[in-house]
């Protein structure tokens, strides 16, 4: 069941109503439910493995609470690494959905729980809770104990039903399907075509495709977590950010502070913190930024391209890091005006080169299409790459509006605001227009299968 | 303002906002200028006098039954709420529709074998024909319940949906300035069918639909392929939805008639296992006590239509229609 079928659509108003009309103290069960069978609407047989990573972690959590152990941890950790490893990787067993979100999720607080950063779970049922929550399961974002957990343990005390909680979920579940129907799986048919055919194409429409994949995966993605986060608000739940302005990025470093932040976020405290992080010298800091943009490459796919993806923009951080130190004097100035644009435009270059590897089947595949943008000029017209008139007008038009949407974003200033400021009327008159074009120009039906969230392969 | 108020006055708005954009984009996009079953459907609505017999079935029934050619000789009012490749899922919910406001004495149905289902609603992969009535009935459960059941779930969006299908016309302002100016028409507006040259026929009156001229004979039986029907390939959800068609008229004391249509003796000709198809119909009308009477059989086969009572290869045409009528009308 993905969340934006007709079957999320029956699901999520069935969860949401028994949870308001519910006693408080049955909210945690109930929400259980509709996690466990959510997940099994995917793969029933999957079940266990989600029951493992839950009972696992969940024991060594409590023993952790009585005694630091390292071995425990690490214990806890490869075996759920393994599962990940033999799924994905080795195609030794089916592969759950959400295997790499909710085991980094409750890997994540067995970490916290030896860091003593917070205190374990003692209720199994909510514990539970906060590995299968539904929201979030598919494709994160990745929760924190700190976060997600923390709310879970007081989910029976709290007031739902807030209209304008409500109200605001409901605007990022309609701006998160419009990134998804609208611009995402609009742009996949073109950049599917390409890039599943790259050997028929040319410079002119491989570039293309490659601008196209950079709008479809942060639509997807960012789509994706709009309606994950808005589903979770209107429940009672706060979900933490997962993209914040990415293309606005005027470095790499700056990209990575904005794009996919709970994975970031993640590697950062979990694995590059682990490793020593800053503290052990220039040389060795680069070697874990090595480390953790190739874990980062090897969590998306087995595929070698993804981690050369990776390796792509640790070189790019070194780069910039050493770039920085060479040019201390300007380095510390904020940019803005031209310069500001122009490092946009360069690291969204950059950024869009390392696509290229993600976007390809392998390695090969992405070696072979960056040839053949030097082999051919062009082979077809704009039109003949799956996309009509009519679909690129509405696939330029509304990433221009995601686009102005992020810039207001990035000067403070938030749309919510702005529709709140407007009358009662008016503002439901946008909220019908914004349902409209998703209904009408949504890539969905018989014309197109509803494309799968990208993210929720890896 | 009260919480319950203001949640019910956001309910309404964008419900009728969302209600008013969507007909609007039907209205802008959709050509239904020459759609012969948005007449019948609106006459079908207008009836004041109560419908006395009712002809229900494929193109072989709206190009064939006449209903002043009946009401001539049997009295009353009759109507005819054949449409295009109408299936029985079609037939049924077309029975309902009108059992809302009338009580007829007698249903015709007419069964044509290339209409009945091979495959199951959730299969189907083709919705033209239930979009044909789908898109002019009124709302109502009996419109939902048609829709759900017609296809998978895949479709739900283009089924109730109308605009959707064809929204890439927006930007073809030609087509949309086009549209507009048939739409603005006084036929169009008062439901009147305006004649054209390429007209395959012209709606008359109560849904019947005539075509004065007559098949062109530039086909021999050697250029057309051999038919074999696919008895054994019937669903079950189509015999499912025969007996409704029989219970129905049962409890509201309906009489039932199955019909078959002439067929032109050269089409005759190609069917393999005509008298096979013939046999499962009628035995399986027979268990049921309907009546069944196939035109096309020699003992139902009517004299006066010849070759040139045809349009083409499958339908009659005006002058076959007023011969067919007229001998339909003797058996009702």
């Amino acid at each position: 069941m993905l969340i934006n079928s007709v079957e999320f659509l029956v699901f999520f108003p069935i969860v949401l109503l028994f949870l308001l009309i519910m006693p408080k103290s049955w909210r945690i069960i109930w929400m259980l439910a509709a996690g466990y069978f959510f997940f099994m609407s995917w793969s029933p047989a999957n079940v266990g493995f989600l029951v493992f990573t839950t009972l696992t972690t969940y024991f060594a959590a409590r023993y952790l609470e009585k005694k630091q152990s390292k071995p425990i941890v690490a214990v806890t950790v490869i075996v759920n690494i393994i599962i990940i490893l033999l799924g994905k990787y080795f195609n030794l067993i089916p592969v759950p959905v959400g295997v790499s979100f909710y085991t980094l999720q409750a890997l994540g607080y067995v970490i916290d729980i030896y860091r003593k950063k917070t205190a374990p779970e003692k209720n199994l049922l909510k514990y539970a809770l906060f590995v299968s929550f539904f929201p979030i399961i598919q494709s994160g974002p990745i929760e924190r104990s700190t976060g997600l957990l923390k709310q879970i343990q007081k989910y029976d005390e709290i007031q739902l039903g807030d209209l304008e909680r409500i109200r605001g979920g409901l605007l990022l579940i309609v701006w998160g399907l419009f990134q998804k129907m609208v611009i995402a799986d609009r742009a996949a048919i073109l950049v599917n075509k390409v890039y599943g055919d790259y050997s028929a194409y040319g410079a002119f429409e491989i570039i293309i495709a490659s601008l196209m994949f950079s709008v479809e995966i942060y639509c997807d993605f960012g789509g994706y977590s709009n309606i994950a986060i808005g589903i979770a608000r209107i429940m009672g739940f706060d979900v933490m950010q997962n993209f914040r302005q990415p293309y606005l990025a005027t470095s790499i470093k700056d990209f990575w502070r904005r794009w996919h932040i709970s994975l970031t976020s993640w590697l950062t405290d979990y694995v590059y913190i682990s490793l020593g992080g800053n503290r052990k010298g220039q040389a060795k800091k680069y070697i874990f930024i090595i480390i953790v943009f190739a874990v980062s490459g090897i969590w998306h796919g087995r595929a070698f391209s993804f981690i050369v993806w990776g390796l792509l923009h640790a070189i790019y951080q070194i780069v910039g890091d050493l770039k920085t130190k060479i040019f201390k004097r300007t380095a510390d100035l904020k940019p803005t005006g031209i310069v500001k644009i122009v490092k946009i435009v360069v690291t969204f270059m950059l950024v869009n080169f390392a696509w290229m590897f993600f976007a390809a089947s392998g390695l090969n595949a992405a070696i072979d299409t960056i040839k053949q943008i030097f082999k051919v000029t062009r082979t077809s017209s704009i039109f003949e790459l799956g996309l009509e008139k009519g679909d690129w007008i509405v696939l330029i038009l509304a990433f221009v509006i995601v686009l102005i949407v992020d810039i207001l974003h990035e000067k403070n200033i938030s749309i919510k605001a702005l529709l709140d400021k407007n009358i009662f009327v008016l503002r439901w008159i946008v909220y019908a227009a914004a349902l409209l074009v998703i209904i009408i120009f949504g890539i969905y039906g018989v014309e197109y299968d509803t494309a799968t969230f990208m993210y929720a392969q890896f | 303002m009260k919480k319950g108020l203001k949640i019910t006055i956001s309910l309404v708005c964008i419900l009728t906002l969302l209600i008013l954009g969507l007909k609007g984009l039907r209205y802008l996009v959709t050509d239904d200028t020459r759609s012969f079953t948005r007449l019948m459907m609106h006459d079908l609505y207008t009836q004041e006098e109560n419908i006395d017999y009712l002809f229900v079935g494929s193109s072989h029934c709206y190009r064939s039954v006449i209903p002043s050619v009946i009401d001539e000789k049997k009295g009353g009012n009759s109507f005819n709420c054949g449409s295009s490749a109408q299936r029985m899922d079609g037939s049924l919910t077309l029975i309902k529709e009108v059992l809302i406001e009338h009580q007829p004495k007698v249903i015709v149905l007419d069964i044509y074998y290339d209409m009945i289902d091979t495959v199951n609603h959730s299969e189907r992969d083709q919705l033209t024909s239930t979009y044909a009535i789908a898109d002019y009935m009124k709302f109502s459960w009996n419109k939902i319940s048609y829709l759900l059941n017609a296809s998978s779930m895949d479709y739900y969006t283009n089924s109730f949906i109308v605009g959707r299908r064809n929204w890439k016309k927006l930007y073809d302002f030609d087509y949309i300035k086009s549209l507009l100016d048939k739409k603005s028409s006084e036929e169009y507006k008062n439901y009147v069918w305006k004649h054209d040259e390429d007209d395959e026929g012209y709606y008359c009156d109560r849904g019947y639909v005539a075509f004065d001229g007559k098949a062109e004979d530039d086909c021999s039986e050697e250029d057309m392929e051999p038919i074999r029907i696919a008895i054994d390939s019937f669903t079950e959800e189509w015999k499912e939805e025969l007996k409704e068609v029989v219970s129905i008229c049962r409890k509201n004391d309906i009489k039932l008639i199955v019909v078959a249509a002439p067929l032109p003796s050269k089409t005759l000709n190609l069917i393999q296992n005509y008298d096979e198809y013939v046999s499962f119909i009628s035995t399986m009308l027979k268990e049921m006590d309907v009546d069944y009477y196939d035109f096309n059989l020699p003992e139902y086969k009517i004299d006066e239509i010849g070759d040139d009572c045809f349009k083409d290869r499958d339908h009659l045409n005006s002058k076959g229609a007023q011969i067919y009528s007229n001998s339909l009308a003797d058996l009702l």
